[in-house]
């Protein structure tokens, strides 16, 4: 515990330049946002002082049209909870870094957490001091916006956000390389939505995409759009009641977006200590990455192109997926495993074709 | 006490070693030798607990090498360290100093005193050979029961081997530190390792003391009145031959008088025994494996 700590405070430290540039660079986006925000009630107190008209039969039109602008807190936690843990988790895919870290006295458990953690906190420190920046700076506008439901938007993205943290840290670990850890968790993020979609159509499950959507994909949109309308007033536009609107919110953001976080990080942990350092660099041998997601893709592609009857689309996205794959294997020759894959791939398909 | 026992261990689904059974005693300098690509780094991997061997255990004192509390007492310098680009000799200190709190930080400037290197100043502005001092500076500070060094003396001049040798040894006296040293050097590694290990066709091929090993084999220069060929040496252990005409050069394996008296039976005009040095040693035992 003490070698973890110590650790943990020492590369705390040689991270302290990098979380300053990215708090830096979040404060000077905040600004900017916020100045907007500004202007528009500034509008709206010149339309209250007459001087500025409503057009006609128009309520308050700057009141309406004041938005405090969450969805930039949207993009920060997009972007930070991707980059965060490829910066961070990056050394284990560098085999000289591997030599040295593994023969260091402590537990593969313990130096990937470290690593996680100091990742998140450096997210937690930009992300923290631009919405302290952001509360302020909204100030001159404090009596048409809801301070309390911003915070509470606030509490509950950073939560949002470590799902996200270890959905992408989970991803990027178990590759050998950065370059398949970056693509595979940037197009996992994408492929889960269009499965379940895929599958929801085409076994007629009657699930509706959006709820699909927003199971998966987008509970921190979500999130903001609902915090956005509340914190500007609920007289002036409907509030999604998230309890009553979608059945499902409360039990995702409460209980499935933790547990599914949990299992991110508990997964990443085991497939780390099993992680061959000698495998540092090499094709990502594992069944999460290209394995996997190509002829997941390209079965994908093939199904939505048939839809759309353009059967050409199709033909080339096989074709590209295929010559993919055998650039990703560096090889013709692929394994038993790959070979069940795209088999199975291909039994979806034809059922696919069938459900048509 | 050292003990491995590897029955295998395969690198991208290549068999790298097999059947590794090598151990080393407490205290004592062993050299581990072998061709490229042998097998070396990859045995001091396994040993420093950065690889875990497919089947077998490298134990220290018992203990498994893959547990975080054995590793405290052993210190891996790679052939090539990572260092990240802006980073100074006092940042790879302190980063140390979080794993070996015992880090010894008068030895380390002593030691980066007498190699003449700066510990303010960026790793990448170093030549391989003066990165080479700082980590062994690092690695003798850190007061290791056990050392693994690989290709220790990769781009040091004769000069800074020869100080890195003394500074061994010292480590060795004072912390009764048992030392593994890879490296191609082999004049220097005959100057103070106790014991080698040959590492060929993916095995220890042999193994022991330098001096025992060194006293199984003969070497013998002669010259003849006549031109003679391999068949005149076959009732000898010969382990290599260079014949060039009438000048023969003939490695033996064996007691020298016997194979002195043997040899004479045979007429030569001159004959005259040369020391064998490790490299010769090592030459001859490869050529051997490879028949």
């Amino acid at each position: 515990m003490k070698t973890a700590l110590r650790y943990f405070r020492q590369h705390a430290k040689e991270s302290l330049i990098r979380t300053a540039i990215i708090t830096f660079i979040c404060l000077v986006i905040v600004t900017m946002v916020v100045q907007g925000v500004n202007e528009t009630y500034q509008r709206q107190k010149e339309y209250e002082n007459n001087t500025y008209y409503a057009i006609y039969g128009q309520f308050e039109p700057y009141e309406w049209t004041l938005n405090p602008s969450l969805g930039v807190f949207v993009a920060f936690s997009a972007i930070l909870t991707a980059l965060l843990p490829m910066l961070e988790l990056a050394c284990f895919n560098n085999r000289k870094y591997l030599d040295s870290a593994f023969s260091f006295p402590i537990s593969r458990t313990t130096l990937i957490s470290v690593h996680l953690i100091n990742g998140f906190v450096q997210f937690l420190a930009a992300y923290t001091v631009s919405f302290i920046w952001y509360t302020i700076a909204l100030l001159p506008c404090a009596d048409k916006i809801g301070f309390g439901a911003l915070w509470s938007f606030f509490f509950i993205s950073l939560l949002c956000s470590l799902f996200y943290y270890s959905v992408n840290a989970f991803f990027f670990s178990v590759c050998n390389s950065s370059v398949d850890g970056f693509l595979t968790a940037g197009a996992w993020q994408f492929i889960i939505c269009v499965v379940l979609l895929t599958f929801s159509e085409m076994f007629n499950l009657n699930i509706d995409s959006e709820t699909l959507l927003t199971i998966l994909w987008m509970p921190l949109v979500q999130i903001c759009e609902y915090f956005s309308d509340i914190s500007r007033g609920s007289s002036y536009h409907p509030v999604p009641d998230l309890g009553t609107d979608n059945p499902y919110a409360m039990l995702i953001y409460m209980i499935l977006v933790p547990l599914l976080t949990a299992l991110f990080v508990a997964g990443l942990l085991w497939f780390f200590n099993k992680k061959r350092a000698e495998s540092a660099g090499e094709i990502s041998n594992t069944p999460f990455s290209y394995v996997s997601l190509l002829p997941v893709g390209s079965f994908l592609l093939i199904y939505w192109a048939f839809e759309g009857a353009t059967a050409i689309i199709a033909i080339f996205a096989l074709i590209f997926s295929t010559v993919g794959y055998i650039i990703y294997r560096r090889s013709v020759k692929l394994k038993v495993f790959d070979i069940v894959v795209i088999a199975a791939c291909f039994i979806c398909f034809l059922m696919g074709l069938g459900a048509w | 006490m050292i003990s491995i026992n590897i029955n295998s261990h395969s690198l991208g689904g290549n068999l790298i070693l097999e059947n590794i059974k090598l151990t080393v005693p407490d205290g004592k300098v062993l050299g581990l030798v072998g061709t490229n690509g042998s097998g070396k780094s990859t045995l001091l991997r396994l040993m420093s607990g950065v690889y875990v061997p497919d089947i077998g255990a490298v134990l220290y004192d018992g203990k498994e090498a893959t547990l975080p509390a054995v590793r405290e007492d052993v210190f891996f310098l790679p052939d090539d360290p990572f260092y990240a680009g802006q980073t100074t000799g006092k940042g790879i200190f302190d980063t140390y100093l979080t794993f070996y709190p015992n880090l010894d930080r008068e030895l380390y400037r002593r030691l980066l005193e007498r190699f003449k290197l700066d510990e303010n100043a960026h790793q990448r502005n170093f030549s391989k050979g003066m990165r080479r001092q700082f980590y062994i500076a690092l690695a003798l500070s850190a007061r290791p029961k056990y050392l693994l060094l690989d290709e220790a003396f990769d781009g040091l001049d004769a000069f800074t081997k020869k100080t890195v040798i003394e500074e061994i040894n010292r480590a060795v006296e004072e912390n009764d530190s048992t030392v593994v040293i890879s490296s191609h050097a082999l004049s220097e590694l005959e100057t103070f390792c106790d014991l080698y290990a040959l590492i060929d066709n993916r095995t220890v091929s042999s193994q022991g003391s330098l001096e025992e090993h060194a006293a199984r084999y003969c070497r013998f220069r002669l010259a003849f009145t006549e031109e003679k060929t391999a068949i005149a040496f076959s009732n000898l252990n010969v382990r290599d031959i260079e014949i060039k005409g009438k000048f023969v050069t003939v490695t033996i394996e064996g007691d020298a008088e016997a194979s002195y008296a043997e040899l004479m039976k045979l007429k030569p005009a001159v004959i005259e025994q040369e020391k064998l040095t490790f490299e010769d040693i090592f030459i001859t035992d490869v050529k051997g494996g490879r028949k």
